[in-house]
C-alpha cells in the first residue's frame, strides 16, 4: 500500500484513453516514487457524473479527477471561452491556446473555487452526426430536432445554425435517436463510437465545431500534502502522461472512424465550414458578456496564430 | 470489515421498523465514518445527485397519471371492456395485468416505472374483481421487472457499451426471455388464481353488448394509442410519455368523462407527490449505498472470490447468478452493472459464454432483484400504490419469484432463448 | 399557524408536482410542434422534482407513510409498540440532523463556490437547499409525534393513528 493513495475518478469508460492515461500515471508514480504515491481509479461515473466529480474534489470527498470542459462554466464561467465554435481550426492552434498563458491562466483561475487544475488532456473534436441526410451547409439542418450537451452557449450556437436544439440526459440518448425523438446530436468520434450511436446514426459531419480538452483537475490539499521532490515527479509523469493521451486520443478517433464503414462521413469545404463559423457571430458576444471582451479577442488571436 | 459495518446495522434498523431509505443512509453514514475514505458530507451531497434525474421523475408522473385515471373514470371503462372480453375466464383480469406490463415494459425501460403506471390503473379495479390486493401486488410488482428485459431499456444501453456489444443486437436478445417470464407469471396467475376460486363472471355478453363497451370507453382506450404512438412517432422520450399522460388523463377526467372534479385535484397530487417522496427517498439512499459499496470495493473482493473459487463454466454461471441475485438486492441496477461487467465478463466469456447471453443473464438476474428483499424497490412501489404492509406483499410475491427463478435458469443455460432471435436477423 | 401545521407539505408538494406536469408538457409542445424548444425546462423539473422529494420526506413522516418492515413490531404488545416508535423517530431524527448538519455545510460551500446550474443559471446551492429544508420540517414533524406518543405512553391521548 502506497503511503499516498490517489483517489482517481472520471465519467468515461474504463477502455477511454483518459482511463489508460490515468493508469500509466499510477504505474510511473509508483515505480519513480519507490511505491510511495499511487492511484485508485475509479472510471464509469461510479462516484458520479462530470459535475458531481468536480463538486467531490472541491469538498475534499475525491482527490483527483478528469472532466470534459462543457461542465466547468458552471464552476467558472471563464471556461465558457473555449466553448466557441469554431475557435480552433487545427490541434496546433489548439495547443498554442491551451499549452500557453491563456491555457494556464485558465488553470490557475481554478484555486478561487477550489480546484486545483493540473492540465489538458485530450477528449476530442466535436463533430456533428444526424440520422436524416448528410448534412453540408446550416440550411441542411433546418429544424432537426438535435441533442445538445447541457450549456447554454452549445444551444444557443445550434440555435444559430438553425437546428432545434435541446439538451437530453445522455443516459437517454441511445434510444431518443433510435426512435426519432431527436434526429441529431454531436459529440467527438471515439464517443460517438463507444456509446453505439452508429448503429442509429447513419451521417457524421466533419464540422471539427468545438475542440473538447479532458481538464485534469484536482483537490488542492492533496498537492499540498506531497513533498517538494514528490510534486516534481508528479508533474514530469503529468507531462508525459499529455503526450502519451494525445497520442492515444487521436489513434482512437481514427481508428472509430476506420471501425464504422456503414457511417457517411462529410468533410467540408472551406467555404461550407465557413457558412457554419459565420453565424456564430451573436453567440461569440453571448461569450463575451460572460467572460469579458478582452479575454474572447485575446484568445481568439492567440488561436489564430495572430 | 466495512462490509459487516454497511449490512449488520442495516438489517437490524431494518427489523426493528426503522425506514427503509433512513436504516440505508445510516448505514451508510456509518460505514464512510468507519473507513474515513470519504467524508459524511457525501450522504448530503448524494441525496441530490442520487436523484438528479430525468428518468426518475417518470415514477410521480405514472402514480399521478394513473391516479387521475381512477378518479376521472378511465380505469373503471377500461376494467369493463376487460371483464366484457375476458371476464368469463378465469384470472382474466391477471392476465391482462401481465400483458399490460409487458407493455408498459416495452416502453418505459424502468421496473419502477411499469410498477407505477399499471399498478396505479390495475390495482384499484382487480381489488373490486376480487383479486386479493397482496397478490395483485405480488403478480405487479413482478411483471414489472419486464420493464428492463423488454426493450427498450436503459440497463441494456448500459450493458451493451460497457460489453463492447451492439445495443440492438442486446434488445432483440431480450424479447424471448422478456417473453418467456410474462407467460410464466400468466401460467402461474392463472393456475392460482382458479386455486382462489376467484369469481368469474357468468354473464354471457353479445357483440352488440362488446361494441357499445369498447365504445365507451375509447378515450380510455386511447390512452396506450397515444403513450406508444408519441414514443414510437419520436414525438417524446418515455419519460416525457409519463407527464403527457397526466395531462390526457386531466382533460378526458375533467372535460371528457367528468367524473374528476377540481376540488378532487388537490388531494390526488398530495397523495401522487407522497407517494414519489417514499419512493425516491429509498431510490436516494440506496444509490449513497452502492456508491459506499464502490468505493470499498466491496461487490469487487466478491466477484475476484467467486471466480477464483471454480473454474468449471456451468458452476461459474451459478455462482455469478447467485452474487448478482445478492447485488442486485443492494445495489442499483445500472451501479451494478457498470461495476460488475468489466469483472464477471471476462471471467464468462473465457470459459465460453456469449457476451449478449451474458448480458441479458445479467440484467434479468439484476430485474429479479427488483422484487427480492429486503431491498426490491418493485416492492416498494407496489406497496405504496396499493397501500399494501411490505412484509404481506413479499410473503405473496414469494411464489411468483420462484417462477421467475425457474426462467432464469432456463435462460441461463439453454443461451438459444437469447441468442436465437438475433441470429434469426443475421447478427 | 394552522396552516402550517395542516397545510404546508400538501400545498408546497401539490405546486411542485403540478409545475412539473405542466414543463413537461410545455417541452414536448415547443420541441415538437413549435419547433422552437425549451432548454431550461427539463433542468427546472428536475430541481422541482428534488424539492417535491425532500418536501415529501417530511409529509411522509407527519402521514406516518415511510415504507418500512413492520412484521416483527406487531408482535409487541401495544404499549411496546409505542415505545418502539419513539425509539424509531429517535433514529429518523439522528439521520435528519446529519442531513442538516452536513447539508448545511455544503450548500453553504457550494454557494461560497458560486457554481451555478447549466441551463438557468441559479446558483445550484438552492438545489442543495432542498434536503436541509425537507429534513428540518422533518425534524418539527417528529418532535410531534414524540410529544403524542409520550402523551400516549402516561395516557394522556386517544391510541388512534392517522
Ligand atoms: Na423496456
Ligand atoms: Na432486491
Amino acid at each position: 500500500e502506497p503511503e499516498l493513495t490517489i483517489k482517481a475518478a472520471h465519467a468515461a469508460s474504463a477502455t477511454n484513453t483518459g482511463h489508460l492515461a490515468l493508469e500509466f500515471i499510477d504505474e510511473q508514480m509508483r515505480e519513480r516514487t519507490e511505491g510511495r504515491i499511487g492511484l485508485e481509479i475509479f472510471p464509469n461515473g461510479q462516484l458520479g457524473g462530470e459535475r458531481e466529480l468536480i463538486e467531490s474534489l472541491q469538498l475534499g470527498n475525491l482527490d483527483m479527477a478528469f472532466v470534459s470542459s462543457a461542465p466547468l462554466g458552471s464552476f467558472n464561467k471563464e471556461y465558457f471561452a473555449l466553448d466557441i465554435p469554431f475557435l480552433f481550426k487545427d490541434r496546433e492552434s489548439v495547443y498554442r491556446v491551451l499549452d500557453g498563458e491563456v491555457g494556464q491562466g485558465l488553470l490557475d483561475s481554478l484555486e478561487r473555487v477550489g480546484l486545483h487544475g493540473v492540465g489538458y488532456w485530450e477528449n476530442g473534436f466535436r463533430q456533428l452526426t444526424n440520422n436524416v441526410k448528410p448534412i453540408y451547409t446550416p440550411a441542411d439542418l433546418e429544424g432537426m430536432k438535435m441533442r445538445t450537451m447541457e450549456n447554454e452557449v452549445h444551444i444557443a450556437a445550434w440555435r444559430e445554425e438553425g437546428a432545434n436544439p435541446a439538451p437530453l440526459a445522455f443516459s437517454e440518448l441511445f434510444t431518443a435517436l433510435q426512435q426519432g425523438t431527436f434526429d441529431a446530436q454531436e459529440g467527438p468520434i471515439n464517443l460517438f463510437y463507444d456509446m453505439k450511436f452508429f448503429e442509429v446514426q447513419k451521417y457524421i459531419t466533419k464540422t471539427n465545431h468545438i475542440y473538447s480538452p479532458f481538464v485534469v483537475l484536482m483537490n488542492p490539499e492533496v498537492t499540498a500534502r506531497m513533498s517538494d521532490e514528490d510534486r516534481a515527479i508528479f508533474e514530469e509523469v503529468f507531462a508525459e502522461s499529455k503526450a502519451y493521451q494525445r497520442k492515444l486520443a487521436q489513434e482512437a478517433d481514427d481508428k472509430a472512424e476506420a471501425a464504422m464503414p456503414e457511417i457517411t462521413f462529410v468533410e467540408l469545404t472551406a467555404e461550407q465550414q465557413a457558412e457554419f463559423a459565420g453565424r456564430m457571430g451573436p453567440v461569440i458576444e453571448m461569450v463575451k458578456k460572460k467572460v469579458g471582451a478582452e479575454a474572447v479577442d485575446r484568445i481568439m488571436a492567440i488561436a489564430n496564430g495572430e | 470489515m466495512i462490509s459487516a459495518l454497511l449490512f449488520i446495522p442495516f438489517l437490524v434498523m431494518l427489523l426493528v421498523s426503522v425506514p427503509i431509505g433512513i436504516a440505508l443512509g445510516l448505514a451508510s453514514t456509518l460505514a464512510l465514518l468507519v473507513s474515513g475514505k470519504v467524508s459524511s458530507s457525501y450522504i448530503a451531497q448524494g441525496l441530490v445527485t442520487s436523484i438528479d434525474s430525468f428518468p426518475l421523475m417518470a415514477v410521480p408522473f405514472f402514480v399521478l397519471a394513473g391516479d387521475l385515471m381512477g378518479h376521472g373514470g378511465l380505469s373503471k371503462r377500461l376494467l369493463k371492456v376487460g371483464l366484457v372480453l375476458f371476464g368469463r375466464y378465469s384470472g382474466g383480469l391477471a392476465i391482462i395485468a401481465v400483458v399490460t406490463c409487458m407493455f408498459f415494459a416495452a416502453i418505459s425501460g424502468s421496473g419502477p416505472a411499469t410498477v407505477a403506471a399499471v399498478g396505479a390503473i390495475l390495482m384499484p379495479a382487480m381489488a373490486k374483481g376480487g383479486y386479493r390486493p397482496p397478490f395483485t401486488g405480488g403478480l405487479i410488482a413482478s411483471a414489472g421487472s419486464l420493464g428492463v428485459i423488454i426493450p427498450p431499456s436503459i440497463p441494456m444501453v448500459i450493458y451493451a457499451t460497457s460489453a463492447n456489444v451492439s445495443v440492438t443486437k442486446m434488445f432483440m436478445a431480450g424479447v424471448v426471455p422478456g417473453a418467456l417470464i410474462g407467460i410464466a407469471l400468466i401460467v402461474y396467475a392463472w393456475f392460482q388464481a382458479r386455486r382462489e376460486g376467484i369469481e368469474r363472471s357468468t354473464e354471457r355478453h353479445s357483440f352488440n353488448d362488446i361494441v357499445v363497451t369498447i365504445w365507451e370507453a375509447k378515450w380510455a382506450l386511447m390512452v396506450p394509442v397515444l403513450i406508444l404512438g408519441g414514443i414510437y412517432g419520436g414525438v417524446f422520450t418515455p419519460t416525457e410519455a409519463s407527464a403527457i399522460g397526466v395531462i390526457y388523463g386531466l382533460i378526458v377526467g375533467l372535460f371528457v368523462y367528468r367524473e374528476l372534479k377540481f376540488s378532487d385535484l388537490h388531494h390526488i397530487f398530495a397523495s401522487s407527490a407522497l407517494t414519489s417522496a417514499t419512493i425516491m427517498l429509498i431510490v436516494g439512499a440506496a444509490t449513497i449505498f452502492g456508491r459506499v459499496l464502490a468505493i470499498e470495493r466491496i461487490p469487487v473482493m466478491m466477484a475476484d472470490y467467486i471466480t477464483q473459487l471454480v473454474s468449471n463454466p456451468l458452476m461459474i454461471l451459478i455462482l455469478i447468478n447467485l452474487l448478482l441475485l445478492v447485488v442486485g438486492t443492494f445495489m442499483e441496477t445500472l451501479a451494478a452493472i457498470i461495476i460488475l461487467t468489466p469483472i464477471l465478463l471476462p471471467v464468462a466469456a473465457a470459459s465460453g459464454v456469449d457476451p449478449v447471453h451474458f448480458g441479458i443473464v445479467m440484467i434479468a438476474n439484476l430485474a429479479i432483484g427488483m422484487v427480492t428483499p429486503p431491498v426490491g424497490v418493485n416492492l416498494f412501489v407496489a406497496s405504496r400504490v396499493g397501500n399494501i404492509p411490505l412484509e404481506r406483499l413479499m410473503r405473496s410475491a414469494a411464489p411468483f419469484l420462484v417462477v421467475m427463478l425457474l426462467i432464469l435458469a432456463l435462460i441461463t443455460y439453454v443461451p438459444a432463448l437469447s441468442l436465437g432471435l438475433p441470429a434469426l436477423f443475421g447478427m | 399557524m394552522k396552516f402550517i401545521n395542516e397545510k404546508l407539505e400538501e400545498t408546497l408538494l401539490v405546486a411542485l408536482l403540478a409545475s412539473m406536469t405542466l414543463l413537461i408538457g410545455l417541452q414536448v409542445f415547443m420541441r415538437y410542434v413549435m419547433e422552437a424548444s425549451l432548454t431550461w425546462s427539463e433542468e427546472l423539473a428536475r430541481y422541482l422534482f428534488i424539492w417535491a422529494t425532500y418536501i415529501g420526506v417530511s409529509y411522509g413522516v407527519r402521514k406516518q407513510a415511510h415504507i418500512r418492515v413492520t412484521a416483527f413490531s406487531d408482535l409487541l404488545p401495544d404499549r411496546g409498540q409505542i415505545v418502539v416508535r419513539i425509539l424509531i423517530h429517535l433514529v429518523f431524527g439522528l439521520f435528519a440532523a446529519l442531513v442538516i448538519w452536513e447539508g448545511t455545510k455544503l450548500t453553504a460551500k457550494i454557494y461560497g463556490f458560486g457554481q451555478t446550474s447549466s441551463s438557468l443559471g441559479v446558483p445550484m446551492a438552492y438545489v442543495y437547499a432542498a434536503p436541509v429544508v425537507g429534513f428540518g420540517l422533518v425534524v418539527i414533524r417528529l418532535i410531534q409525534h414524540i410529544v403524542l406518543d409520550i402523551a400516549r405512553l402516561s395516557g394522556r391521548a386517544p391510541e388512534a393513528e392517522e
